[in-house]
């Protein structure tokens, strides 16, 4: 029985990518808080983990939500703690790895039309 | 969309007559208008010993009480309106869990602006202080958080932890909705099952904290396996453990039990059988690539919190021992993941702390004991909350045992859930994590229990419009019972976890003013304080049992001598002396007068709220 897939993560990836692209640009410019705020939330939420969940290709929208949230936040925490172990500081830096990750992820999707989800 | 006769999966009944969902609609909106109406600031003064309770307004308990009718309402309608229900369970996490980030005018409970602390040694510096405190030596959570907190252009992370609660149960709902998928494809159930999960948690670990994050890593792990890695050989392996005699001799029990109405089970499946939604059929290279995140998740689990990884590893391994999921390998490697942190990643904790780790082993007692006893004061209102906490955990585990039986009536046997939901309860036999172990057992018990619960009102799909009624009654008539318990549970304690803009200002003064290396005191660890320069201050507490005299506060504040010490006594201190100790109501006053009039002390600071004092004889004090 084949379900109607609903909004899938492989779906908003392209809105977080920029999402990510715009906080990235604020965040080097030092723009207002009240814009960074949830640009940034939604980002660390979604944005990683979704760059990697959508290649995946899974059967249910949200599984593939709450998956991409746990691998963002893990992908997230990876980045940040790794700055903290081996290299500099640069939350700038470090936001600059997680937004090319989920930018990298959306234009080869875009560009190769993606590969189909599994049917259910 | 699947159509009507699909969706009764597990029955292949009969179509039911369409009911309009209009009417929950209407009332849902009506609640949510009304509470949004009602709702309004809530001061100090307004707090009793029972918290947060007394405070809020008796029109904003009606439209909540509205909100849980309108859910079991919706329950009833044809076809089930699923964007409604989902809509009211978001709006109950809003109003159980966000209600204090909307009333109160700063973030709550100290640990979190300690947690703030941390956050901003690392935003400032880069580096952890392992040597500082325990947690320090898993500062995953922390170093994920710095990063969030100076990408949204700040230098603490305060403005997150109001809402942090919100997030962390929404998240946590789409992991129990995947989890009830996994034995039952009824939708009535599994959002039973959230809206239980929701009333539960009172428990109160949702907070800013490295176990929020813990809690919802391990859940995605749980809900993963489950969905993706379900073995069946378990399955049939327990029921041929068992002998058919007392199989059948538990057939009969579970038929003749008082808690179940209606025909016996029929042969629609083995007894023994999970139910729930067929795996799906994922291509092998996605299963490949689940396994690979499934161990990244762990490794980002193991390096931010102290306890989970175990659990996961019980959880996990508990699974695979059964039969219920089928990657054996799993809990060997975070098991290897996390003996590898604690070895080289944690020395700083494991070289001080190596009995607090396992001198606990085997102490079963202690760790219950530590658990209850030891953390119930001689405040009678404050023993109530913890009675009230202790009669919501049995609630949960009575209806969910009643689930359990109505389930296997039906047919099924949601095995797994009972195994997850025991498990996390054998870690009493491993530590007493400072009293706290009871607490974080029921927690990682709960979306278990809570699916069971589901099978309490809903234990199959396919019921006569007559039933569905009955159980959508009995549904709001508990519903209201939790959610009066929840509030008095997690908000239960608010005289001393309730924070005003007149204490900060006693802490933002102290920060100002306090030379670096100074010592700045308290009684207890009750304040607002603590979220930034961990590093730049000491910050001891002397924890009097019983109301201190003059002589022990000289003491305590000349012991950092030569370095100079500061005294800060808060209204939110006085409350914890009240609660916990029994202390009389407005000690806090006499002991400030007796301080004032011992000519020893000089009032630096004062509002209504806080006082910051430093003993005269000290540079501060205009002396020495």
């Amino acid at each position: 029985m084949r379900r109607r897939r609903l909004a899938c993560v492989a779906g908003v990836l392209p809105a977080l990518a920029v999402t990510g692209l715009l906080l990235l640009a604020l965040t080097v410019a030092g723009g207002p808080a009240l814009l960074r705020v949830p640009l940034a939330v939604g980002f660390f939420l979604f944005g990683p983990g979704a760059a990697v969940v959508a290649w995946i290709g899974l059967d249910d929208p949200i599984t593939e939500a709450s998956l991409a949230v746990a691998v963002s936040l893990a992908l997230d925490l990876l980045v940040a703690q790794t700055m903290v172990w081996f290299g500099p500081w640069s939350p700038a830096g470090g936001l600059a790895v997680l937004v090319g990750l989920t930018v990298a992820s959306a234009a080869v999707r875009a560009g190769l039309g993606g590969p189909s989800s599994q049917p259910a | 969309m699947l159509s009507a006769a699909a969706a009764e999966g597990e029955s292949g009944g009969v179509l039911a007559p369409r009911r309009g969902a209009a009417g929950p609609l209407l009332l849902a909106g009506g609640a949510a208008a009304g509470w949004c109406l009602f709702v309004r600031r809530v001061g100090a003064g307004d707090l009793s010993d029972y918290g947060l309770v007394s405070a809020l307004p008796v029109g904003s308990y009606v439209a909540v009480a509205a909100l849980m009718a309108s859910f079991a309402w919706a329950l009833t309608r044809q076809p089930l309106p699923r964007w409604l229900l989902a809509g009211q369970v978001v709006a109950l996490v809003v109003v159980l869990h966000g209600v204090t980030a909307i009333v109160e005018p700063l973030p709550r409970f100290s640990t979190a602006w300690f947690h703030s602390g941390f956050t901003e040694f690392i935003a400032r510096t880069g580096r952890t202080m392992p040597d500082y405190d325990a947690r320090f030596s898993w500062p995953g959570f922390f170093a994920l958080a710095a990063l969030l907190t100076k990408v949204a252009g700040f230098d603490q992370p305060l403005v997150f932890l109001q809402w942090t609660a919100v997030v962390v149960n929404l998240l946590a709902l789409l992991l129990v909705w995947n989890i009830a998928g996994s034995v039952t494809d009824d939708d009535r159930c599994r959002f039973v099952a959230l809206w239980v999960f929701v009333l539960g948690n009172w428990i109160g670990q949702d907070y800013f904290a490295p176990q929020a994050l813990g809690f919802l890593l391990l859940l995605t792990i749980v809900a993963i396996l489950l969905r993706y890695f379900r073995g069946d050989g378990g399955v049939a392996a327990l029921g041929a453990l068992v002998p058919p005699r007392a199989k059948e001799a538990a057939r009969k029990i579970v038929a003749r039990s008082p808690l179940v109405t209606g025909p016996r089970p029929d042969a629609r499946g083995p007894l023994w059988a999970p139910g729930g939604e067929a795996a799906p059929g994922v291509a092998t290279s996605a299963r490949v690539a689940l396994v690979g995140l499934l161990v990244v998740l762990a490794f980002a689990l193991v390096v931010s919190h102290q306890l989970t990884p175990f659990l996961l590893v019980l959880d996990t391994a508990a699974l695979a021992a059964v039969g219920f999921v089928r990657l054996r390998f799993y809990p060997v490697v975070v098991a290897l993941l996390a003996v590898a942190w604690l070895s080289f990643g944690a020395i700083a904790f494991w070289k001080g702390h190596l009995h607090d780790l396992f001198g606990g082993l085997g102490n079963v007692g202690a760790a219950v004991g530590a658990s209850t006893a030891q953390r119930i004061g001689t405040n009678v209102a404050h023993q109530h909350v913890i009675a009230i906490r202790l009669g919501l955990t049995a609630a949960t585990w009575l209806l969910a045992g009643a689930g359990l039986v109505r389930r296997l009536r039906a047919g099924y046997g949601p095995w797994p859930m009972v195994l997850l939901a025991v498990v996390p309860f054998a870690m009493l036999g491993g530590q007493s994590y400072g009293g706290e172990v009871l607490l974080r057992s029921q927690l990682f018990a709960l979306p278990f229990l809570a699916v069971l619960v589901g099978f309490a009102f809903f234990p199959s799909s396919g019921r006569g419009a007559g039933r569905l009624g009955l159980a959508a009654t009995a549904l709001a008539a508990v519903s209201a019972v939790l959610g009066a318990g929840f509030l008095v549970a997690r908000y239960g304690n608010e005289r001393f976890e309730y924070f005003t803009a007149r204490e900060k200002q006693a802490v933002d003064y102290l920060y100002r003013v306090a030379p670096p290396r100074s010592s700045l005191v308290a009684l207890w660890p009750t304040l607002p304080w603590r979220y930034k320069l961990l590093d730049e201050f000491d910050y001891p507490t002397f924890e009097p049992t019983s109301v201190p005299d003059v002589a022990t506060v000289r003491r305590m504040l000349d012991s950092a001598a030569p370095r100079q010490s500061f005294l800060i006594f808060t209204r939110s201190e006085e409350a914890w002396g009240e609660l916990t100790y029994g202390m009389p109501a407005g000690w806090g006053d006499q002991l400030l007068s007796a301080l004032d009039q011992s000519g020893e002390f000089r009032t630096l600071f004062a509002n209504r709220d806080a006082r910051v004092m430093v003993l005269t004889a000290s540079a501060f004090g205009g002396g020495g």
